[in-house]
């Protein structure tokens, strides 16, 4: 049945999650290997500086390989992000399917998270542990582990009493196998695909905030939330040049939102 | 009902606790502390003995909330120095509800907008608040500097002066506020799935076939509660960025300068606040469902 | 009400073509056809709340102003409003609920819900109902007590369209019959239904022994008891019918047969030991779609079974060709229809071979011409070593097909 889960991701989700996988990849992908080697300012010029289809800042610094660069500030805290949350998951998954007071504590915990909004979360765990992308992560994590936690848990609370979990426990198949392979990775996998878009856009958009405010990356370092106002309003940088950063940061976020959209299962 | 209701309130108050826990055990759990800035190790622990620092963390998270139940939300260090928490962020917190009032009809009325707009708000929704307050400064600016070339303004400046309660401004930051980072599209998508739903629906249909009426203002409310709710956390991170951009003295702007300055009372303080908001809210709109809605009037 | 060259399509397929038929104030027609002819579909373009584009539907229909009674009562009574304030007292008492005004939908039983629903169609005074397949989920009492009160609406002279899969009630109760196959008016000639095949042979050793059995499902501050006191034997070979009324407490003895639940007193022994789940027993659900759930091809999930149980995988082929299915064997579980479905899970339990396969109303969730066909599949997949209990509402179907018949009522076996 994993052998068969990225054939049935690819039929239950259309064109734009595609896309916004695709996106997610090349940006983790950038973010992760490309990145290291432009993020410094000494070495940001070398290979990408002869060929700047997207012009130059007002300090002459290509603003491709400032998007390449900025790519790695969100690629490494969302890798931090994901496996906060993918380990939140899992145990809410456990605690769903334990159901009765396992469940409502768990519950209580996600519904404490959820009260503090996200940014405050974030910029709390900033402030008391240091400005780090691994602290960033990982209260990234935190923070949207409420959302992820209520789409597992509406799903696998019903299926405790589901005559098709039933059927296959009267088989004889095992409870791991059903909890785990069926019905998380299963039923939930395409569920958990959206989630993981979302957490991205959310990250970016947490990220460049930061940024853009001067609490996380600042210049010389680039990162798209500061790549976005460096040339805000210059007459001597092309329309280009100011306008890259600023539509790569909203077309993410947008694909983003539009990916993770709950939608009706066919 | 009555049941119903008091667990409902029981539910907002395990919420400001539990908040109040994990934001105090945040904090604990960091390393270094007050006391450890005196080099002398001997005079650390006479220190932290005499503030109490080195009792097992539980004890001083209930002490902290015995506290702040009582209405003590302790002393700024470093935003105000010496200035109690709760005279440091009235002022603020008053500017910032102001902002949030203004903020709600223009929710409700992004919630009801006809279907054919729904992929334009989503795509101007999706700026994250950041961008969008950007925007909407220097769009602003821009216009008011042409407006003052073509001579029919004569006052510079009336929009981006700090800390002036303009209310074109005010106006706009509060658009901001229930647009930007997807808080407009999503109230938007979810809105329209819910009305979709009700309109689907056999009772509906069966209204439409007797010409009895249908679906009413209580099934719309009941609806539009908890899709309103549920995003008053994503508003209230937003004013933090908001209240940056647009210069207001708010208690995001408060927020912002503790967590800088590691002024954590004022900022634990604040984020409890938002918690308690967010709690209270959220009891509001529950108990008004319970109310209006005969099913969740029984206990599960 | 007039239905004139009514045709409705949908993408590529024509859903109905050229119906026409009328029905006469005081008359009760049955509208009968297998699942899928457009029974529904003609039903809701009738009453105009088709989810369609207008453009797809061709020829003229005159409803007369016609009431409607769902198929789903309880979905189809606003949840916000209280009985009395969707029906009045008159038709209230008339489907004898004069005492549940006050209650709120949630508060109905699904039958409950069902007369409420007929009772606020009547509340309207039309000259036309049209009642969408009253009898679907309801018990064998209320499907008797819901064709009368029809046959009293119709000689009280309302004009009754009534949707039913129930051939043989439609030409009891009804002063004419259509019957709708592939979106067509056919002629009606009920089926002759192929009865299911008489037990044969003697059973051989005990396989199933419950004792004394008593259950209660527990949750915070509530006990609800099901089971008072459960006795039973089945064995090699033999075909046990469970009867008894909703709420009884046959699907949870099925539970604790299958070891998906214990016992909270006495015993259960499957050949000699308690029960664990997929050891010794298989269980058919009651829904023919939860037997086989996940988005893959028939024998990719059937192979899975097969592995789960040690068997070869040429079982499977065997298997499938049992059920007669061989010519499925790659399409996946929603491209199937209720009759393929049902065999595809009995060809999923008989991959493991159990000594005894409950079956929870096997039966009851397929049309009728279906059934003989598909219990002698079922018989056939037990084999003479195993045992077969099988519940079931159908007292009929129950005293033709099984060795011994056990009634059950309110958590006791008689």
């Amino acid at each position: 049945m994993i052998r068969a889960l990225p054939a049935r991701l690819l039929r239950q989700t259309g064109p734009v999650e595609r896309v916004a996988v695709a996106v997610l990849l090349a940006v983790l992908l950038v973010g992760l290997v490309v990145a290291p080697f432009t993020t410094s300012p000494v070495t940001e010029l070398r290979g990408l500086s002869a060929w700047a289809p997207l012009g130059r800042d007002h300090l002459g610094r290509n603003v491709l390989a400032r998007l390449v660069g900025g790519a790695g500030s969100a690629a490494v805290p969302f890798v931090w992000a994901w496996g906060v949350t993918a380990l939140g998951v899992v145990a809410c998954a456990a605690c769903s399917w334990a159901g009765g007071l396992v469940r409502a504590a768990f519950g209580a915990v996600t519904g404490v998270l959820g009260a503090i909004p996200r940014f405050v979360w974030v910029l709390l765990a900033l402030s008391v542990y240091g400005r780090s992308f691994a602290v960033l992560g990982v209260a990234a994590g935190l923070a949207f582990l409420p959302s992820a936690a209520a789409v597992v848990d509406a799903r696998i609370a019903p299926w405790r009493t589901d005559p098709s979990v039933q059927a296959d426990l009267a088989h004889g198949v095992p409870r791991r196998a059903v909890l785990w392979e069926r019905l998380l990775l299963w039923e939930c996998g395409p569920d958990l695909l959206r989630q993981t878009l979302g957490l991205f856009g959310f990250v970016v958009v947490l990220e460049a905030t930061l940024a853009y405010l001067g609490f996380a990356v600042g210049e010389p370092w680039p990162s798209w939330g500061n790549a976005v106002v460096f040339d805000w309003g210059r007459s001597d940088v092309t329309a280009v040049a100011r306008l890259a950063p600023l539509v790569t940061l909203w077309a993410a976020a947008w694909l983003a939102t539009v990916a993770s959209g709950p939608r009706e299962q066919p | 009902m009555t049941l119903r209701l008091l667990a409902q309130l029981a539910r907002a108050l395990g919420t400001v606790l539990g908040a109040a826990f994990l934001l105090l055990v945040g904090l604990e759990l960091a390393p270094g502390g007050p006391a450890d800035l005196v080099a002398d190790p001997a005079v650390a622990d006479v220190l932290s003995a005499r503030w109490g620092l080195d009792r097992p963390i539980p004890v001083r998270a209930f002490d902290w909330l015995a506290r702040v139940l009582t209405g003590d939300l302790g002393t700024s260090w470093a935003y105000r120095p010496g200035a109690p928490v709760w005279e440091v962020v009235q002022g603020p917190l008053q500017r910032t509800a102001g902002l949030l009032v203004l903020a709600f009809p223009v929710a409700v009325m992004l919630a009801s907008l006809p279907r054919r707009l729904g992929s334009l708000v989503v795509l101007v929704s999706a700026l994250p608040v950041f961008l969008l307050a950007h925007l909407v400064v220097e769009g602003a600016n821009a216009s008011a500097w042409a407006a003052m070339s073509a001579g029919w303004l004569d006052r510079p400046g009336w929009f981006a002066l700090p800390g002036v309660d303009h209310p074109v401004r005010t106006a706009l930051a509060a658009v901001v506020l229930a647009v930007g980072s997807n808080v407009g599209g999503d109230l938007w998508t979810d809105m329209q799935r819910a009305r979709d739903a009700l309109q689907r629906s056999d009772f509906a249909a069966v209204a439409r076939v007797h010409d009895t009426p249908g679906p009413g203002w209580k099934h719309a409310v009941l609806v539009a509660l908890p899709v309103l709710s549920g995003r008053l956390p994503m508003v209230l991170g937003g004013c933090v960025v908001l209240e940056r951009v647009f210069l207001v003295n708010g208690a995001g702007w408060v927020l912002w300068e503790a967590a800088m300055a590691r002024d954590f009372e004022l900022a634990m303080a604040l984020g409890l606040v938002a918690a308690a908001v967010v709690a209270t809210v959220t009891l509001v709109a529950e108990s008004a469902r319970v109310l209006l809605d005969p099913r969740l009037r029984e206990l599960p | 009400m007039r239905v004139e060259g009514l045709a409705v399509r949908a993408g590529d397929g024509a859903l109905l073509t050229d119906v026409s038929f009328q029905v006469e104030p005081g008359e009760l027609v049955a509208l009968t056809g297998p699942s899928g002819s457009g029974k529904t579909v003609l039903a809701r373009t009738l009453l105009g709340v088709l989810d369609a584009s207008p453009g797809r539907v061709a020829g003229s229909v005159d409803p007369g102003g016609a009431a409607w009674l769902p198929q789903d009562g309880l979905r189809s009574l606003d949840p916000l409003l209280r009985v009395r304030e969707v029906a009045d007292r008159e038709s209230l008492a008339a489907v004898g609920l004069s005492e549940a005004g006050d209650l709120y939908p949630h508060q109905l039983s699904g039958g409950m819900a069902k007369r409420v629903a007929l009772a606020r169609a009547l509340s309207t005074r039309r000259p036309f109902l049209v009642a969408d397949e009253p009898e679907a989920a309801v018990d064998a009492d209320l499907r008797e007590r819901l064709h009368q009160h029809l046959r009293t609406v119709a000689d009280a002279g309302v004009g009754v369209l009534w949707i039913t899969h129930d051939t043989a009630a439609a030409r009891a109760r009804a002063d004419r019959c259509l019957a709708l196959r592939d979106g067509r008016l056919v002629p009606f000639e009920p089926p002759d239904e192929p009865g299911p095949p008489a037990p044969t042979g003697s059973p051989g050793d005990v396989v199933l022994a419950v004792d004394a059995v008593r259950f209660a499902y527990r949750a915070w501050r509530k006990t609800s008891p099901v089971l008072h006191h459960a006795a039973l034997t089945v064995r090699a070979g033999e075909r046990v019918a469970l009867l008894g009324p909703s709420g009884s407490g046959k699907s949870t003895l099925a539970q604790l047969i299958v070891g998906l639940r214990r016992p909270d007193a006495g015993t259960v022994l499957l050949r000699g030991e308690p029960p664990v789940p997929g050891r010794h027993s298989q269980l058919l659900t009651q829904d023919p779609r939860a037997m086989l759930v996940e988005d893959l091809p028939l024998d990719a999930l059937l192979h899975r079974s097969a592995r789960l149980h040690g068997r070869p995988p040429a079982a499977v082929a065997e298997a499938l060709e049992a059920v007669g299915l061989s010519h499925r064997a790659g399409a996946r579980p929603h491209e199937l229809s209720g009759g393929e479905l049902r065999r595809a899970g009995i060809a999923r339990v008989r991959l493991a071979r159990p000594s005894l396969l409950v079956a929870d109303e096997p039966l009851a969730a397929l049309d009728a011409p279906l059934r003989g066909a598909i219990a002698r599949v079922l018989f056939d997949a037990v084999g003479p070593e195993g045992g077969l209990l099988f519940i079931t509402h159908d007292m009929a179907f129950a005293e033709r097909a099984a060795h011994r018949t056990i009634r059950m009522d309110a958590g006791r076996t008689a």
